[in-house]
């Protein structure tokens, strides 16, 4: 029976194998599916989003982009993943800077920012800043003030912690100069939060948009401001914190990049599928529908914006004391 | 009448072809994807997501929503014949489930959950029709307070678990307390007990440890006996439940329905919950608590009733809150979006004719589900005249894909074969799994709960007395406890009085 077994496995594979190297003859690179590491769970933003891009990408590429989830370990078990594959192409990473940028920052993730070179920058996810709509703060001067005179009275509601939105919470009060932090109830998820707020158990939150749109649409919510350099399409109404005088941006860049030490020309070629496939109008129609603007960046422009930010957050986690002692 | 429109042009949308078809399609995948231990909906959810996207809305649902409801319905059929549950909510079918099954009534046990799930999905979803904005409400009241009533009162649920000792049953709840300590602390982001592995940021999977605690262990024990199994010496003797069987479970069913669907509504109060608790019920209420344990009918009618409720119930925030109560309802919402609608307080009045086609479709859903189940009793039935050395390797290897399967993780094959052990020595021990895996689940909501609660109170614990829900829960809490010690104490004073 095992006799049979392994036989017939060692048929398959040198039918594969011959299948695998007939095509290699023919082309070059992509002559095989491509694997696009998805480091979180299914159905969030990251899926949804990489799967739009994956279902355009047989006509730009040549080849299919297979996207696999490998949740875990917030999101750092796909990303040490791929910067330990084959830097041949084959193996790509959908990622975002809370785990290639805060991450490592903080602790040992089993990977560094330099394991890793961007193909491109498809999107990015804007952090708001709300409250429940019936109360009294009408911008976020009137939240700041009423948290610089009342530190003890009012309670900040977040999600992962230590993470980007702490971080840009940090950030904000430092900016308007707020010494005593308000205490800070961390919840598992955006709907504990927003429900948290809604029932006036926490007083704001700051929150990617995509997490509170539907009560910011039911006028639930009240959005303050839009941590971000531009405003929003979808809220054009609010304005930005920069507007208002406070130098901060916070956003969750959704890139795709791959290992250290990926050829050159594949990095070329797919850098160029990649910039024709956000440029697909079934794409560009998809992602409207999620509303997810596509806010694409080359790979050197990204690159360098990249290492402008890791910079910023280095200053800010050093500052702060945030990284985690062994 | 304004409802009785709404429902009657609900079932002309979900009656069209095209739609009965996907109905079909996602009632048959879920049963498939319940049936198979590890694979849950969520992830099956998730894979069909891309190729919905050029079916319209209505449709996308209710192939998707098909998988869910539909997985709830096949999550009791490995529990009752092999002792593996399928998904989370259906751990607790084991206890009595397997126990029918070895005493040759796989059959009725298998045919009253497939009953029990019709029931409690199809009265949930009048209950989904008829207060989806009062319950929206009673969903919005539950504050991290009330979570830690509600989780002091399900630990409290511990008493009832058990079929021998207390002490015991206390004992393995610590057990699966501490386990369920491994992961993140998520106040600080500080990493405990996962003795350095990335793998133990999230805590130990709940899939992986279940399956080796009860599959595992179980497979392991049938080793020990030379002899075969009594599952084969026994004769099965019918196919359908009997009209005793019926007058137990029914009005089990119609409390599960009632547990599940107020358990399903609240956000993070979820199946497993409400199954657990609708066990613990039935053996308060039963006139024979003794019988639970070794197959008692309730013990699979109430809890498979209630995971297929508080399934329904969960879509009362989805579509009234736009909030998602777990993982699955969260990837149905991001198909809401994907194409074009958008949850919110306002769908039911803005997208009437999609929340109404959504309903009927579960009716139709629910009916073909128990089509489609009843039939498959006698070939699940067939599965236990397997011989046990073909049967045994089997089981083993879908226990491993199973755990390989929920995240694509060789760790967790690691994790299901360490529980398998663990399990084994725990029987082996008079010790049993439903209080572990219950504590492990309860066990880092209460902690979260009561330490979110304290931060919004500015570290007073009369926050607990001043919110009516949380208080309620504890008094609850308390009154079991007491009523729990008093023939503990009797019993004491009794032999005392013997003694002199």
């Amino acid at each position: 029976m095992r006799i049979t077994t392994s036989t017939l496995a060692a048929a398959m594979s040198i039918f594969v194998g011959a299948l695998i190297s007939v095509s290699a003859w023919s082309d070059e690179y992509p002559s095989r599916p491509v694997s696009l590491v998805i480091p979180y769970g299914a159905g969030g933003a990251f899926d949804i989003t990489a799967r739009l891009l994956a279902s355009v990408s047989q006509k730009h590429l040549g080849q299919q982009l297979v996207p696999t989830l490998k949740p875990g370990g917030g999101a750092t078990i796909g990303t040490a993943f791929v910067a330990r594959a084959k830097p041949d192409g084959y193996t790509l990473v959908y990622a975002a800077n809370s785990s290639l940028t805060v991450a490592p920052l903080l602790e040992d993730p089993g990977y560094t920012k330099d394991d890793f070179i961007p193909i491109a920058k498809i999107t990015h996810l804007t952090y708001v800043i709300a409250v429940r709509a019936d109360k009294p703060w009408k911008t976020l001067n009137d939240l700041l003030v009423h948290i610089r005179n009342n530190p003890k009275n009012v309670v900040f509601g977040a999600t992962g912690i230590p993470g980007l939105s702490t971080i840009g919470h940090s950030i904000l009060l430092k900016t308007a100069g707020i010494a005593t932090a308000p205490p800070m109830v961390p919840f598992k998820g955006v709907g504990e939060q927003v429900l948290s707020v809604l029932k006036g158990d926490t007083d704001y939150m700051i929150q990617i948009y995509l997490g509170v749109l539907p009560q910011i649409r039911a006028k639930e919510l009240r959005v303050l401001a839009v941590l971000d350099d531009a405003r929003s399409p979808l809220m054009p109404e609010v304005p930005t914190a920069k507007e208002l005088g406070f130098n901060i941006a916070l956003n969750m860049w959704l890139s795709v990049l791959a290992p250290k030490g990926t050829p050159e020309p594949v990095l070329d070629k797919l850098s160029v599928a990649v910039a024709k496939m956000v440029k697909d109008p079934a794409f560009v129609e998809a992602m409207a529908k999620v509303d997810s603007p596509i806010l694409y960046q080359d790979r050197r422009t990204f690159q360098a914006f990249w290492n402008e930010e890791y910079k910023a957050y280095a200053n800010l986690i050093e500052q702060e004391g945030l990284r985690k002692k062994k | 009448m304004d409802l009785l429109q709404h429902l009657a042009s609900g079932f002309q949308v979900s009656l069209l072809p095209i739609n009965l078809l996907y109905c079909f399609l996602g009632v048959l995948l879920g049963t498939l994807i319940g049936v198979l231990p590890g694979i849950g909906p969520t992830a099956a959810i998730a894979l069909l997501l891309p190729i919905t996207f050029h079916v319209p809305a209505v449709s996308t649902i209710i192939l998707l929503a098909g998988i869910y409801y539909g997985a709830m319905y096949g999550g009791s059929t490995t529990s009752i014949l092999v002792n593996i549950p399928g998904e989370a909510a259906s751990v607790v079918t084991c206890i009595d489930g397997y126990q029918m099954a070895r005493q040759g009534r796989a059959g009725p046990a298998l045919g009253i959950s497939a009953f029990g799930s019709f029931i409690g999905g199809t009265l949930a979803l009048v209950g989904l029709m008829f207060a989806a904005p009062a319950m929206a409400r009673f969903a919005r009241e539950f504050g991290a307070p009330e979570y830690t009533g509600l989780v002091c009162l399900g630990l409290s649920l511990l008493i009832y678990l058990g079929g021998g000792s207390i002490i015991k049953s206390l004992i393995s709840a610590l057990i699966g307390l501490a386990l369920s300590f491994v992961g993140q602390d998520m106040f600080t982001g500080q990493d405990r007990f996962t003795l350095g592995m990335r793998e133990l940021k999230d805590g130990i999977g709940l899939v992986p440890m279940f399956m080796g605690l009860f599959g595992i262990s179980e497979v392991l024990i049938n080793l020990e006996k030379t002899i075969a199994r009594e599952v084969f010496a026994t004769k099965i003797r019918q196919l359908l439940p009997s009209r005793e069987d019926w007058g137990r479970a029914f009005p089990a069913m119609l409390r599960g329905t009632g547990i599940g669907f107020l358990l399903g509504v609240i956000p993070g109060g979820s199946a497993v919950i409400a199954s657990f608790a609708s066990y613990a019920l039935e053996k308060k209420l039963s006139s024979q608590p003794e019988r639970f344990g070794s197959g008692a009918i309730e013990g699979v009618a109430g809890p498979e009733t209630a995971n297929n409720a508080a399934a329904t119930g969960a879509f009362i925030p989805l579509f009234a809150l736009g909030i998602p109560s777990n993982a699955t309802t969260a990837i149905l919402l991001g198909a809401l979006m994907l194409h074009g609608v958008r949850p919110g307080p306002m769908l039911m009045e803005q997208q009437a004719g999609l929340f109404w086609g959504i309903v009927a479709s579960m009716y139709v859903g629910n009916v073909i589900l128990l089509i489609l189940n009843l039939p498959l009793i006698g070939l699940w039935v067939k599965i236990l005249k397997v011989p046990y050395k073909t049967l045994f390797p089997l089981i083993l290897l879908f226990c491993v894909i199973g755990a390989y399967s929920v995240e694509g993780s060789v760790f967790d094959v690691g994790v299901m074969l360490a529980f398998g052990v663990v399990g084994y020595v725990l029987r082996k021990m008079g010790f049993e799994g439903a209080p572990l895996v219950l504590a492990f689940i309860l066990g880092p909501m209460l902690e979260n709960s009561l330490r979110q609660s304290l931060i919004i109170s500015h570290g007073s614990f009369l926050i607990f007395v001043q919110r009516p829900i949380a208080a309620a829960c504890l008094l609850a809490t308390v009154i079991l406890f007491l009523t729990a010690l008093v023939p503990f104490v009797r019993r004491k004073r009794e032999l005392l009085a013997d003694e002199a």
